[in-house]
């Protein structure tokens, strides 16, 4: 078998006496997909960093197609950061003329790409405008462009739709599904479930600094064994709220509790079961249940029941 | 690497050209300033320096070279014996400088050693010590002469006395130059490059910050996510920054010498001493960018060390005296403007500005190295 586009192994990093990233390991096969699913502070971002060199781990190694990174090689990796760093005084052209240019591209060759990946990302149009006269999604998509422009063998999406309105970020996630579709590998990160239940092969789960759980979507759900989300909907004083949570975490068979405000989510390994005790519970709290709910599972419950908290708060 | 070194810095320049702050800060203001400055100074502007001699030799050639001199002061400079001592008459306020010409002259002149004439009071006025140092220069160059001529004479068995005293009596060069020394010197051309370094300061250090910035923006990492190694991008940087110095500097030169006509001197000199000067600059703003803990810390002490340095090098005021121009030469300013004096005042040609074009150049590789190192240490890893 050919070597795996991407092999992190044991990757550690610690800022001060915190780790941020605690013996991560995992691999992206060629044309794979690959998501990193955790919370804000989990460590993904770190994580990124290391692969792509900008960051030097403590331990830990990362190989890309059977070879360690060196600094001629970073033309292998297409780096989408977090945040957008392009020049917001430049146009995307420029932005794009510059990038390419350090990534060694030129002439002809740099034209037709720069055509290529403004159409890929939507922003043929704009192109000859400075980055500061976009809007958030637009901005976004240029940041994704850059990250494209050089065909590399690895793309890397650092949470690319946050603080995007609903459009721009589906034509981002349809751009992300059909470059991972065209054969290139592409690592993922966010921290919506949906995302990476629609776009991802596989899934890692990232939760404070540790990769707990790996699969695809289906091996993620077997990982909830019988376990089901059972969310119930409620009135009543935010302090009671909190009282009957808290009751609600001792029960037995219950992983996780979460949410606030009238809504609270509790993976148990006998869901069903767990609604009349629960009920009971949220009364002698002075609670009312207005509604009760079996959910389908999804990776939500999966972090849920692994963690014992919520993905986002 | 040069590859990426160059498109590094030629992304910088296009930035700074988008930027309308930095054409005004970099031309407009200092020609402004210098235009304005040089209207209420007047065109009657005059140049007004009394030289001392101070006889300490005492011997039949210093008493004919102190004549010769006393005798030859024209337009605005003036000549006259000193009969306390040195300092004495510096700090009676009679004398914007002295030249001494030391015991032993004669002597030496006559054994054919090299002879050495002292200027006191430098720093004092840098125009009355150029005009005094250029005398001086003079003075020197025809005792050299003296000096071969006895050599020659003696070795041939020849009397060498009339030779040598055609020599020390001969007429300083500077006297014959007076009337170009007053007709070109523009107080423009003192201004103008004053203002201009100020101004260099703080765009220079805008440059030099560009790299805290950029990593702050996510544009640096983005670059070394590239095959672009970090010494490429401090040399980029670096190179930017030298660029918009001297090519803004040397556009405020050629404004005011061909729009305004003030004549800066020697164009080879004029351009190497903006040249060092700009390196000087960009050194210590590397520096500070390197030693600062945060952005802004790194632009404050710009702004304190710009000023600091332009009002104790005299950006402000031509010809202060007491400690204001002491501190003139421990300053890069100081030191350029003293330079750009001898050029614009005593027409002195890019050999006798090289000590300071060296200094200069020297402090800011010096400086630029470790605040690179610096910046290396924290914006790169
Ligand atoms: N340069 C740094 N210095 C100190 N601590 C850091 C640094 N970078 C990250 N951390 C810490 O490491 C942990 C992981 O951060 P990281 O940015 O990797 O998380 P993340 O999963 O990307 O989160 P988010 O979803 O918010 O982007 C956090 O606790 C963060 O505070
Ligand atoms: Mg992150």
């Amino acid at each position: 078998m050919a070597a795996p586009v991407l092999q992190v192994t044991d990757l550690v990093r610690r800022f001060g006496d915190h780790t941020a990233v605690d013996r991560v390991s995992f691999q992206i096969q060629p044309g794979e997909t690959y998501g990193l699913l955790g919370p804000n502070g989990a460590g993904k971002t770190t994580t990124i960093s290391m692969i792509a060199g900008l960051l030097t781990p403590d331990s830990g190694e990362v190989e890309l197609l059977g070879e360690p990174l060196t600094s001629g090689r970073k033309s292998l990796i297409g780096l989408v950061p977090q945040d957008i760093a392009l020049y917001p005084d430049l146009s995307a052209l420029e932005n794009l003329q510059f990038f390419g240019k350090l990534q060694n591209l030129h002439g002809e060759h740099l034209k037709q790409r720069i055509a290529h990946v403004l159409d890929v990302v939507g922003l043929t149009d704009r192109a000859k405008d400075r980055i500061d006269t976009y809007s958030g999604g637009m901005k976004r998509r240029a940041n994704i462009a850059v990250g494209l422009l050089h065909e590399p063998q690895l793309l890397i999406l650092d949470e690319p739709t946050v603080g995007v309105d609903p459009q721009s970020r589906n034509s981002i996630l349809e751009a992300v599904d059909v470059l991972g579709g065209s054969g290139m590998a592409v690592l993922y990160t966010t921290h919506y479930m949906e995302e990476a239940e629609r776009l991802c092969d596989r899934v890692g789960i990232i939760d404070s600094g540790r990769l707990i759980a790996e699969g695809t979507r289906d091996e993620l759900m077997q990982r909830l064994g019988e376990n089901s989300t059972v969310t119930f909907r409620v009135n009543g004083g935010a302090e009671q709220t909190h009282a009957w949570r808290v009751e609600l975490a001792g029960m037995p068979g219950v992983s996780g509790v979460q949410g606030e405000d009238g809504q609270v989510a509790v993976v148990a390994a006998n869901g069903p079961s767990l609604i009349a005790p629960a009920v009971q519970a949220a009364q002698s709290h002075g609670l009312d249940v207005v509604g009760v709910e079996v959910a389908e599972p999804d990776l939500e419950a999966v972090f849920l029941h692994l963690t014992g908290k919520a993905l986002r708060d | 690497m040069w590859r990426h070194v160059w498109l590094i810095a030629a992304n910088g320049l296009r930035r700074s050209l988008r930027d309308r702050s930095i054409l005004i800060q970099a031309i407009v203001a200092p020609i402004l300033i210098a235009v304005v400055v040089g209207a209420a100074f007047g065109s009657g502007f005059s140049l007004n320096v009394t030289v001392g001699i101070k006889d300490a030799d005492g011997s039949d050639i210093s008493e004919q070279i102190a004549q010769g001199l006393t005798g030859a002061g024209g337009d605005g400079i003036a000549f006259s014996s000193v009969d306390a001592d040195a300092d004495a008459a510096l700090d009676s306020g009679a004398y914007d400088a002295v030249i001494v010409l030391p015991a032993g002259l004669s002597d030496a002149v006559l054994s054919g050693e090299p002879a050495q004439l002292d200027v006191v009071g430098e720093a004092k006025d840098p125009l009355a010590q150029s005009v005094a140092e250029s005398v001086a220069a003079g003075i020197a160059a025809n005792l050299q002469t003296a000096r071969v001529t006895a050599v020659a004479a003696t070795s041939a068995g020849v009397d060498a006395g009339p030779a040598i005293q055609r020599a020390v009596t001969a007429t300083p060069p500077l006297t014959v130059e007076q009337g170009e020394v007053t007709g070109t010197f523009s107080v423009m051309a003192y201004f103008a490059p004053g203002v201009a370094m100020l101004f260099l300061f703080f765009i220079i250090g805008n440059g030099a910050r560009s790299i805290i910035e950029e990593r702050r923006e996510g544009t640096l990492p983005r670059i070394l996510a590239a095959p672009v190694s970090p010494a490429s991008v401090l040399l980029g940087k670096t190179v930017g920054v030298l660029i918009v110095g001297i090519v803004s500097m040397t556009l405020v030169w050629l404004i005011t010498w061909l729009g305004f006509g003030a004549y800066w001197g020697d164009p080879i000199g004029v351009f190497l001493v903006i040249v060092a000067a700009v390196v000087a600059i960009a050194g210590i703003s590397l520096l500070i960018t390197g030693l600062a803990r945060t952005e802004n810390q790194a632009d404050a002490l710009t702004t304190i060390i710009a000023l600091l340095f332009a009002v104790a090098g005299g950006t402000f005021f031509y010809g202060a005296s007491g400690v204001l121009s002491d501190l003139r030469l421990f300053t890069p300013n100081g030191q350029a403007l003293a330079a750009f004096v001898n050029l614009a005042a005593a027409q002195a040609d890019v050999v006798e500005v090289l000590p300071q074009i060296l200094l200069l150049t020297g402090i800011g590789v010096g400086c630029a190295a470790v605040g690179l190192v610096a910046l290396r240490n924290k914006v790169l890893t």
